[in-house]
C-alpha cells in the first residue's frame, strides 16, 4: 500500500478466475499488458477489448479508438450494458488510469472488481484547488495552474472522484519563493 | 465502548406468528430516541431473576421514528433470552437498551439492491425497504417463511407494495436465476438462517460476484456448551463459565467491563488475547481468519468457548 491513502494501487494485470465477463481496456503503451493478459486468459473465457493509441496491439477482436475521449465514451457505454460477474482490467499512463477509474466508479465497481496497471507515461493530472482548473501531462513537482497562473505545489493527494492529484499554492507564505523546479513525475 | 443505556417503555406486544413476537419500545418520560440507519440493532438488556441477558436485536421500519420495535423468535431451546421476551416481557415494562449500532448498512454507491431474507430475519430489511421505497435505486426482495401462517411481515411488506416476492419454503427461491444478469453495481443483502446466508454467498459467487457486493447478518446465538474457569490476568480474577452463560456473561458477572459492540460473533469488538490454554478453544464467531481461529491465541468472548482445564485472558 502506498504511503499516502487516497493514491490508486497498481498492479500487474492478471486474469481473475472469480469473473466471469473480462473487459480489457488500453491506451498507449498499455496494449503491451494486455497482450500478455490476453495469453493468459483461459481458453474459452469471455473477453473483450478496447484500445486506444498509435501503436495498438494486434489483439483478436479488439475495438480500436482514435482518441482516449472516444475509448472512454466506449467504456462507459459498455459498462452501462455489462452485468454482474464482470471484471476490468485497465492498462495505460497513469493519467489514463485515473480517466477509465472514474468511468468504473459510476457503475460501483470496487477495488476487488478493477485492476490497474501503470504503463508508459506517469505524469499526472493536477487539479488546481484554487481555481478548480484541471492541468495535464505535469512532470514537475511545482506547475504553474493554466487557470489561474499560481504556482501549484503538486500533491501526492489523489481524488479518484476528480481522477487528480492536489494542487496547493506553493508560494502562498512568501510570495516568488519557490524550491528547485525539478522533474519528477516521468 | 460506551454502553449508556437508554432505558424505554414496552408500549405494545403482538404475537404476529406462531414464533414470533413483536414489541414497541417507546422512550420514557420525555426523552426522545436516537435517530438510526436502516440496518441498525440494539442490544435489550433482560434482567431475569438469576441472570441478566444481553440480546441484539434488528431496529424494523425506520419511517416512525419516534418508537423502536423490534421482532424476536422464541428459541425453546435456546440459553432464555428469547424465552424471558416471550413470556415475561408484557406492555408497560421497563427495559434497557444500548444505543443504536449499524453493522449491515446498506451501500450507498449501489445501482441496485436484492434483498434476501428467511424467516425473523426480515426485521434489518424492513428498515431498509423504508428507506428504498422513497429513493430513486431500483431493488427487489426475496422473502423466504415456513408457510402462511409464518408469513405476517412478508403480507405487511406485500400490501406497501413494491417489488417484493414472498416464498413458502426454500425451495421456491432459484437463487442462481434471481443473481443472474444483475446491472454492475449490484450489491446483495441476507439476512436469516446460517444456510441461506451461506447458499446467496455461493450463489453469487458462482454467478462471478465480487465480495464487495456480498453482504449478510446473522448474529450467533451463543452457543451452549461444556462448563470451565478462566482466569483474567489484568484483573487478577478466576471466573467460572457455566455451560448457559456466555464467556462475555461471565467476565461481566464479576464486575469486569469489557469491550463489546454486537455480542454476536460478528462485529470484532470483543477480541481478546488468549495468553495461555491447556485444551480448546471453541470459536463460533464471524469475526477471526480460520488462521487466526487456528492459532489458538485470539477469541471472540461473546460467543465464542473453549473445552479446557486452563485459559488465560489478557483482560
Amino acid at each position: 500500500m502506498p504511503d499516502i491513502k487516497s493514491r490508486p494501487v497498481y498492479a500487474t494485470l492478471q486474469p481473475d478466475p472469480g469473473g466471469q465477463r473480462h473487459l480489457l481496456v488500453g491506451q498507449g503503451s498499455g496494449g503491451a499488458a494486455l497482450v500478455r493478459l490476453m495469453a493468459q486468459m483461459p481458453p474459452g473465457a469471455d473477453v473483450r477489448v478496447l484500445c486506444a493509441g498509435e501503436s495498438p496491439p494486434g489483439l483478436e477482436g479488439m475495438r480500436l479508438f482514435p482518441t482516449e475521449a472516444e475509448l472512454l465514451a466506449e467504456l462507459d457505454r459498455t459498462l452501462s450494458e455489462c452485468v454482474m460477474g464482470t471484471r476490468l482490467y485497465v492498462a495505460g499512463s497513469e493519467s489514463f488510469l485515473g480517466s477509465a477509474m472514474r468511468v468504473a466508479l459510476k457503475y460501483d465497481l470496487n477495488r476487488d472488481e478493477v485492476q490497474c496497471e501503470p504503463c508508459g507515461c506517469a505524469a499526472r493530472r493536477v487539479y488546481c484547488i484554487h481555481c478548480k482548473a484541471s492541468n495535464e501531462g505535469v512532470k514537475t513537482n511545482i506547475v504553474k495552474c493554466a487557470g489561474c497562473g499560481r504556482h501549484l505545489f503538486v500533491r501526492d493527494h489523489y481524488s479518484r472522484r476528480l481522477a487528480a492529484y492536489m494542487g496547493v499554492m506553493a508560494d502562498a507564505e512568501a510570495p516568488g519563493e519557490l524550491p528547485a523546479i525539478r522533474e519528477v513525475f516521468r | 465502548m460506551s454502553h449508556a443505556a437508554i432505558p424505554v417503555e414496552v408500549s405494545a406486544v403482538e404475537q404476529v406468528t406462531p414464533l414470533i413476537k413483536q414489541f414497541t419500545l417507546a422512550p420514557v418520560a420525555g426523552e426522545e430516541l436516537p435517530p438510526f440507519s436502516a440496518g441498525s440493532h440494539v442490544i435489550v438488556v433482560l434482567r431475569r431473576k438469576d441472570r441478566t441477558f444481553r440480546n441484539p436485536y434488528s431496529l424494523m421500519g425506520s419511517r416512525d421514528r419516534g418508537c423502536y420495535r423490534i421482532a424476536v423468535r422464541r428459541h425453546d431451546d435456546g440459553r432464555g433470552g428469547s424465552l424471558y421476551l416471550h413470556e415475561q416481557v408484557r406492555g408497560g415494562m421497563r427495559l434497557e437498551i444500548s444505543p443504536p449500532v449499524n453493522l449491515f448498512p446498506l451501500d450507498r454507491m449501489a445501482r441496485k439492491h436484492i434483498l434476501v431474507a428467511g424467516g425473523v430475519g426480515i426485521t434489518p430489511m424492513t428498515a431498509m425497504i423504508d428507506d428504498l421505497l422513497g429513493g430513486q435505486v431500483p431493488w427487489e426482495l426475496h422473502y423466504v417463511v415456513r408457510g402462511p401462517e409464518h408469513d405476517h411481515f412478508g403480507r405487511q411488506l406485500l400490501e406497501r407494495g413494491g417489488p417484493v416476492h414472498l416464498y413458502y419454503g426454500s425451495a421456491g427461491l432459484d437463487l442462481a436465476r434471481v443473481l443472474a444478469g444483475q446491472p454492475l453495481g449490484t450489491h446483495v443483502y441476507t439476512c436469516g438462517p446460517a444456510g441461506m446466508i451461506a447458499a446467496v454467498a455461493r450463489a453469487a459467487r458462482a454467478a462471478g460476484w465480487a465480495d464487495s457486493h456480498i453482504h449478510h447478518e446473522e448474529f450467533a446465538a451463543p452457543p451452549i456448551g461444556h462448563a470451565f474457569d478462566v482466569h483474567l490476568a489484568r484483573s487478577n480474577l478466576t471466573v467460572h463459565v457455566p455451560p448457559e452463560w456466555s464467556l462475555l456473561e461471565a467476565i461481566e458477572a464479576v464486575g469486569v467491563r469489557a469491550p463489546y459492540l454486537c455480542r454476536g460473533g460478528v462485529c470484532g469488538e470483543c477480541e481478546t488475547d488468549v495468553l495461555d490454554l491447556e485444551g480448546e478453544l471453541v470459536h463460533n464467531d464471524h469475526w477471526l481468519s480460520a488462521e487466526q481461529k487456528a492459532g489458538g491465541r485470539k477469541i471472540m468472548p461473546c460467543v465464542s468457548r473453549a473445552r479446557c482445564t486452563r485459559l488465560v485472558l489478557d483482560r
